[in-house]
């Protein structure tokens, strides 16, 4: 139940096994590859050939193929075991798909071509159909000279205009009226048409032109083009057929082959992550730890490559990903921690923490015996029928909602069936009752104080947590300590607690002036002071200044946060302390001999690290970067070298931007600021009273853990007032409102405590800053 | 209070409902962006308001004139539904818009008759008011003179409306003064027969306020384009005055400045601040005023027949809208200018 152990993996091998590795890698699923570096210059000046693989893949339009080829024959890509396709090249992967296109082209053309004529005759029907009625043979028709025929529809407005044209050459044949038009034919002599079509036109004749294949009258033109149809209908049936069992027949084949070409083309798209010198390829990315030796095996298997782990902290910007490992039941809380963010590698994974508060709260806040029930019920059905993410959570608070309701003695809101806690004679004894209170309202102070003392622990444990995270980073101890989540701010909020508790709720004195000296004042101004405490310690304490430049040293040892940290450099001065606040480093760009570039490491001893940048045949510029301590015995070692000291170039400067690397990532960024008292004093008063007032509201907002027990209650009271009161209909009345109680209010409570969760608890320790972990994999998704 | 009875409840219910149902700004953006009619057409197929009106219309093939024709209609029918429930004691003011279309349809038949257009009117009448009329619109299409028209309208009040008018001499803006003379004094019984007291005033207040607006515009329009003289302006103005006097009228143009001095009337009696006078298109800033005021009267009245009128009155101008924007796509005005012409 944690954050998934990581194993960083370096694979290496012969450049031609490359796209076999990364399709191995896609299959194994375990493989989280970090992007190539690109680029590099070996420290003798030369192109050390080092390069990214980013060449073109020739498969894209063999899986562009292929997919078109599955949509054609109506099958679902989907992926599959392609481990027996024995093509590798894309000749092979060409003669298998034209194949089947032949085929398959052959039958959508007949396809088209049928559907096509369908389409016509269709058209020609229904216009066949407008005509019932006529009886007048369409041959004869198309075969006058002298006489035109048009058909068509008029507006039934129209109609009676055409009276008016009473004396012009045409006769007009109304078939039927319908949806505010007649269908209409009429007839002109050839030499009147010009006229008589304008006619038409200005009272807005839609003409529809009739095909010259009618015969006969229109009741037999329609019979014969129903024939013409349902044969149509039967060929289009028959290739259908075809096509049908071409799919059968290929289905299987096609799906390993588009799975295979779907691999090799996403292994083409990984190349860009890989880096090749001559004739080898090197990879590296992060696999599961308990997956590795299963990973490692795989990819062994391929010939002429080896891969072996390597310490998480020998890979630049090292930052493992995340991928949470966590047991059944808390599993599905994973979401919650996915939606505010995942943890960072080197944190723990809240999920465990989550999920038990969260099961916890919600089943006090609705705590109802047939409610859970039904509400695990849900979660069941839902989780099996639709996946819903939330279902298997729903599944979980509905036990706990049902477990608080035997507690509280609630069944579909009657609380005569289990007796409630609060009417067993011990427990309301306990409590402070003579008699057993009438219902849960009776003891809605003490459900509401009990809410806050839910809220006090939450938050409490929330800041323990703060401690022990902070404890276990580097340089995080004054995090750990003098902080409003610190053990300072532990003590502060606990002794107000208790105090207040212990004097206002047993009526025990204990804010003694000791009491609140210590416990209270003494935390306070520990809180207020806490920027020069920690300064002080940071320039004095000597296990702290040497942990600290290590940590520097350490961070400047990778070749980002030099590039970063010398954008400095460039201002004038050669320090970058000017960046940085701890002033442990500093770096100075300039000029040496290759010949003397060959003799740093034998002729200069300490701890510095020098960052060659550009070279040319004789010279060699970059960047040493050293600790402030031994800056000047350094310096002057480099100059007994020949290093001669220059003005950052405006260009290496870029070459950060470029690669969006920042020292900061590593030491603090914070620019030295000098503040004056006032500012100070202004600021830490601002600061102490946020502090105060987020205890203060952190608290209270736990109120509504009380707040929807007595709102559950009464929203159920509310339901059995209304079933009493509809006499017959009492079991609608209650089954509709308790489904509108779970859909309402269950909403509502799932709401509130991730609400809590994430503001009142996880804003005390938490930082959803890690990044997840996405394992190379072949996309069958259309997205692309 | 007459207007508060159950069937002008119902009229106001109805007509505030199918106003509900307008265009929307975002419609007419739409629209002026579809660039064809049949774009129009097929836009305004999927809207609540037009989907019956075009329902059965192949959008492809059909014309400018049907698309304003079927416009009409619908705002014809639409009429005739929300009279059916006007109570029988009210039932004769409430032809007023029938009335108004005889005035209209017997001054585009003058107008044609004029022009010598053989089958202008035909092509242009609403068929579908056949039947619906007090006259044979068939018969009226067929008129190619005056006398034949008169001999049309012998059985109708028209017939001694225009009788002295056309047997004089009288031109044609000479023949809609009288028509509409007459129009409104029918309007202003009918109203004192169905009304009292505030509702009277205020329906005769639509009919006034109409006919200073046209008085003004007119004026304006043949004094600035024209440079008409005061007496030929002045007879073919409508005979009814409301807040501005003939004195007022005949003070102003004979001023020099008459068309600048006639826009700031405009301006001070009704325009006010809310809507531009632009001189360049007036027409829009009057039908921009109609538009308000009809707006104004459906929120507030309380009175069926005005909720009649208003309702009717917006939808006109919504049809005159769509009317620009199909005009708008058959001579390629950009969306911009179409936009100018458009009253929401």
């Amino acid at each position: 139940m944690a954050i998934e152990k990581m194993s960083l993996v370096r694979i290496e091998g012969a450049l031609k096994r490359v796209n076999k590795t990364l399709m191995k890698c896609c299959a194994s699923n375990c493989f989280h590859i970090i992007a190539s570096k690109g680029v590099n210059k070996d420290a003798g000046g030369k192109d050390a050939g080092i390069r990214s693989l980013k060449s073109k893949s020739p498969f894209t339009s063999l899986v562009n193929r292929s997919k078109a080829l599955a949509d054609g024959l109506g099958i679902e890509i989907r992926k599959v075991d392609y481990d027996d396709v024995g093509m590798n090249v894309t000749v092979d992967f060409d003669n298998y798909l034209k194949s089947i296109e032949n085929r398959l082209s052959s039958l959508t053309e007949r396809r088209q071509k049928i559907q096509e004529s369908l389409k016509e005759h269709s058209i020609s029907l229904m216009r066949v159909e407008k005509l019932a009625g006529f009886d007048i043979d369409f041959s004869e028709i198309f075969a006058c000279k002298y006489v035109k025929l048009r058909f068509g529809q008029l507006p039934l407005d129209s109609i009676p205009k055409l009276e008016y044209y009473g004396d012009r050459n045409f006769v007009y044949f109304i078939s039927s009226e319908e949806d505010g038009y007649a269908q209409l034919l009429y007839l002109t002599p050839v030499s009147d048409a010009v006229e008589v079509d304008s006619i038409f036109n200005s009272l807005f004749f839609e003409r529809v032109r009739l095909p010259d294949y009618f015969h006969g009258n229109a009741d037999e033109a329609k019979t014969e083009m129903i024939k013409l149809v349902t044969s149509e209908n039967e060929r289009l049936e028959a290739v259908k057929a075809e096509i049908s069992a071409l799919k059968s027949e290929v289905e299987e084949e096609l799906l390993k082959t588009v799975s295979k070409l779907i691999a090799i083309e996403q292994s083409y798209d990984l190349r860009q992550n890989v880096s090749a010198v001559n004739n080898k390829f090197y990879m590296s990315g992060y696999v599961p730890k308990r997956k590795l030796k299963e990973f490692i095996s795989s990819i062994e298997s391929i010939s002429d490559v080896r891969a072996e782990e390597r310490p998480l902290d020998s890979e630049p910007n090292a930052n493992p990903p995340v991928l949470l490992r966590n047991c059944w039941l808390f599993r599905p809380f994973e979401m919650f921690i996915n939606m505010y963010g995942l943890p960072n590698y080197n944190c723990f994974d809240p999920t465990p923490y989550v999920a038990v508060t969260y099961m916890l709260m919600f089943g006090i806040m609705f705590g109802d015996l047939g409610q859970g029930i039904l509400i695990t019920i849900l979660g069941i059905v839902l989780d099996k029928w639709r996946k819903v993410k939330l279902a298997p959570i729903m599944q979980r608070i509905g036990i706990t909602s049902a477990v608080f309701g035997v507690i509280y003695g609630s069944v579909f809101g009657n609380e005569e069936i289990i007796q409630p806690f609060f009417k067993i004679p011990s427990v309301y004894k306990a409590l402070g009752f003579s008699s057993a209170p009438e219902d849960i309202f009776g003891i809605s102070t003490l459900l509401i104080l009990g809410a806050v003392g839910i809220g006090v622990i939450l938050v409490l444990l929330s800041m323990v947590m703060n401690v022990i995270t902070n404890i276990r980073k580097p340089n995080r101890l004054a995090d750990a300590i003098i902080s409003p989540n610190g053990i300072v701010g532990i003590v502060f909020y606990a002794s107000v607690m208790a105090g207040v508790a212990l004097q206002m709720g047993l009526g025990i004195n204990v804010l003694t002036a000791p009491y609140v000296l210590c416990l209270i004042v003494l935390p306070l101004i520990l809180l207020f002071f806490k920027e020069p405490i920690v300064k002080f310690n940071e320039r004095f304490g000597k296990s702290g200044s040497k942990k600290n430049n290590e940590d520097i040293l350490h961070a400047a040892k990778s070749y980002s946060d030099a590039v970063s940290g010398l954008e400095a450099v460039n201002d004038g001065e050669s320090t970058v302390d000017g960046l940085i606040q701890s002033r442990f480093i500093k770096a100075q760009y300039g000029i040496m001999e290759i010949s003397a570039y060959k003799r740093i490491s034998g002729n200069i001893k300490g701890n510095y690290v020098f960052y060659p940048f550009e070279n040319d045949e004789k010279t060699v510029s970059g960047v040493f970067v050293t600790s402030a301590s031994e800056f000047s015995v350094i310096e002057k070692a480099f100059s007994g070298l020949g290093f001669k000291k220059m003005k950052m170039p405006e260009h290496i400067i870029d070459i950060s931007k470029a690669q969006n690397l920042h020292l900061s990532d590593y030491v603090s960024s914070e620019k030295k600021e000098h503040k004056s008292v006032a500012n100070f004093i202004v600021e830490g008063i601002i600061e102490l009273f946020e502090s105060c007032l987020t205890y203060v509201t952190n608290t209270m907002s736990f109120l509504r853990v009380g707040g929807f027990i007595l709102s559950h209650a009464g929203m159920m009271l509310v339901v059995s007032i209304l079933a009493e009161s509809a006499g017959g209909g009492a079991i609608v009345v209650q089954i509709l409102g308790n489904l509108f109680v779970i859909g309402v209010e269950g909403f509502l409570v799932g709401i509130q405590v991730l609400r809590l969760e994430f503001y009142e608890i996880f804003s005390r320790f938490y930082k959803g800053d890690g990044k997840p972990f996405n394992p190379v994999a072949a996309n069958f998704s259309d997205e692309d | 209070m007459a207007g508060s009875g159950g069937a002008s409840g119902a009229i106001i219910a109805k007509a505030r409902a199918i106003y509900g149902k307008r265009l929307t700004s975002e419609d007419y953006n739409n629209l002026i962006h579809r660039g064809s009619i049949s774009g129009v057409v097929a836009y305004l197929k999927e809207t609540d308001r037009y989907r019956d009106v075009f329902k059965n219309v192949n959008e492809t093939q059909i014309h400018r004139g049907q698309v304003e024709q079927m416009l009409s209609k619908s705002v014809y029918e639409l009429f005739f539904r929300l009279c059916g429930f006007m109570s029988a004691d009210k039932n004769s003011f409430c032809y007023y818009f029938i009335k108004e279309t005889e005035v209209k349809q017997i001054i585009s038949a003058l107008m044609y008759i004029k022009a010598g257009s053989d089958d202008g009117y035909l092509l242009e009448m609403p068929a579908f008011l056949i039947g619906k009329l007090s006259f044979d619109m068939m018969k009226l299409s067929k008129a190619t003179d005056y006398n034949e028209l008169l001999n049309v309208l012998s059985d109708t009040s028209y017939y001694k409306v225009l009788k002295p008018v056309l047997t004089g001499g009288g031109d044609l803006e000479e023949c809609a003064s009288a028509l509409y003379a007459w129009f409104i004094k029918w309007a202003f019984k009918a109203i004192e027969r169905d009304y009292g007291g505030e509702e009277a005033r205020a329906l005769k207040e639509i009919f006034l306020r109409q006919s200073d607006l046209f008085n003004i515009t007119m004026c304006y329009r043949k004094r600035s384009l024209f440079d008409e003289d005061a007496r030929t302006i002045k007879k073919s103005l409508r005979d009814t005055y409301y807040r501005v006097k003939p004195s007022v009228i005949d003070e102003i143009l004979s001023q020099p400045d008459a068309d600048k001095q006639l826009l700031a009337l405009l301006k001070k009696l009704y325009f006010g601040n809310s809507i531009e006078c632009d001189p360049e298109n007036l027409e829009i800033s009057v039908r921009r005023y109609n538009y308000n005021y009809c707006k104004k009267q459906l929120v507030f009245t309380e009175n069926g027949t005005m909720a009649l009128y208003s309702l009717i009155g917006l939808c006109e101008v919504e049809c005159t809208n769509i009317r620009k924007i199909v005009e708008s796509a058959r001579y390629n005005r950009s969306p911009a200018e179409t936009e100018q012409l458009l009253v929401f």
